[in-house]
């Protein structure tokens, strides 16, 4: 059976990849931080409620993280913006077609054509690390349901980026 | 995370961010170290074994350390000893006392260290419950320096 591990090094391990989907999914860096420290303190307040035979915590504090981003925007009486695919093609040069390679940079600056599901999958996944099971259980999909979402996301972006405006 | 398509490390590199040191420090006040609480428990607990010597056994005190008894004084002491024995003991369970607890009961500790060596040799009894409310307070500080200060020297080191 799962133990519960100790609470203080709880967040030693998971305070970055917390903060790398926190701050991916709200776009003022200092409400980022507000927003990262409440998913501590949700957390700390929570931790008698975390079962380990549930999963990890990792996805539990994920779980947290995906409320209080939700919060916010509610809180705002806004959604997140989707764009159009960008009309010019200056990065289309930037992806590598042999090797597959692209700056990260070049990946930020395109990830406002995603839905605003597709970014939090894609941030659960690439910045909070959870496997695809744990992106379904975050988000209330299946894991299949999960994997093509997240596949879904992944190829609109290369597309984008390889095409341009094509 | 592990991949090894080109893009999706691309993608996993454009959520890389490094953790401000002022959400660490706000972070980790929330999550307290036990052995921290422990150690601020038992300091507690001396403390108030210490108060309750004072305003119970003043005499006996007196004589044992062959000191002059004023029961008036004694009492006093009783009561503040008692009072910083209840800061320490509610902070075992309120961590957000744990740094007015450190910040009180270290030098309270280490104070009644140094009278404990006075009192070696008149009262063994004595100098055990000061040195003990020594030793409880530099656990204390010791321990509360770690988990203010090391977490962010290995975040800082890892960055």
């Amino acid at each position: 059976m799962p133990t519960q591990p100790d609470l203080a090094g709880v967040y030693q391990q998971h305070l970055p990849s917390i903060w790398r989907y926190v701050r991916a999914r709200v776009p003022d860096h200092a409400d980022a931080e507000d927003a990262a420290s409440e998913v501590f303190a949700r957390a700390a307040r929570g931790w008698h409620r975390y079962d380990p035979s549930k999963g990890t915590v990792g996805a539990w504090l994920a779980g947290i993280a995906h409320h209080v981003v939700a919060d916010w925007w509610r809180q705002r009486h806004v959604e997140e913006p989707v764009a159009e695919p960008p009309t010019t093609s200056a990065d289309s040069t930037a992806f590598d077609d042999i090797a597959g390679r692209v700056d990260a940079a070049v990946i930020r600056r395109h990830l406002h054509i995603l839905t605003d599901r597709e970014r939090d999958a894609l941030a659960l996944r690439y910045g909070a690390g959870l496997t695809s099971a744990e992106v379904g259980d975050v988000l209330g999909i299946s894991d299949a349901g999960a994997r093509m979402l997240l596949h879904r996301a992944v190829e609109k972006l290369r597309g984008v980026i390889r095409h341009g405006d094509d | 995370m592990a991949t090894t398509d080109p893009f999706e490390q691309a993608i996993a590199d454009a959520f890389r961010d490094d953790v401000p040191p002022s959400l660490e420090r706000r972070v980790r006040a929330q999550f307290p170290s036990r052995r921290l609480q422990v150690a601020v428990g038992l300091l507690g607990f001396v403390l108030m074994n210490h108060a309750a010597g004072n305003l119970l056994f003043p005499e006996w005190i007196a004589d044992a350390i062959h000191g002059h008894y004023d029961g008036h004084l004694y009492r006093e002491a009783g009561v503040a000893v008692f009072g910083v024995g209840v800061l320490m003991l509610l902070a075992a369970f309120r961590h957000r006392l744990l740094d007015a607890a450190a910040a009180v009961g270290v030098p309270v500790g280490l104070g009644f260290g140094a009278i404990g060596v006075w009192e070696a040799n008149r009262s063994l009894f004595g100098a055990t419950v000061h040195l003990s409310e020594a030793a409880a307070a530099i656990a204390v500080l010791v321990l509360w320096w770690k988990s203010r200060y090391a977490p962010r020297r290995r975040h800082e080191e890892r960055t």
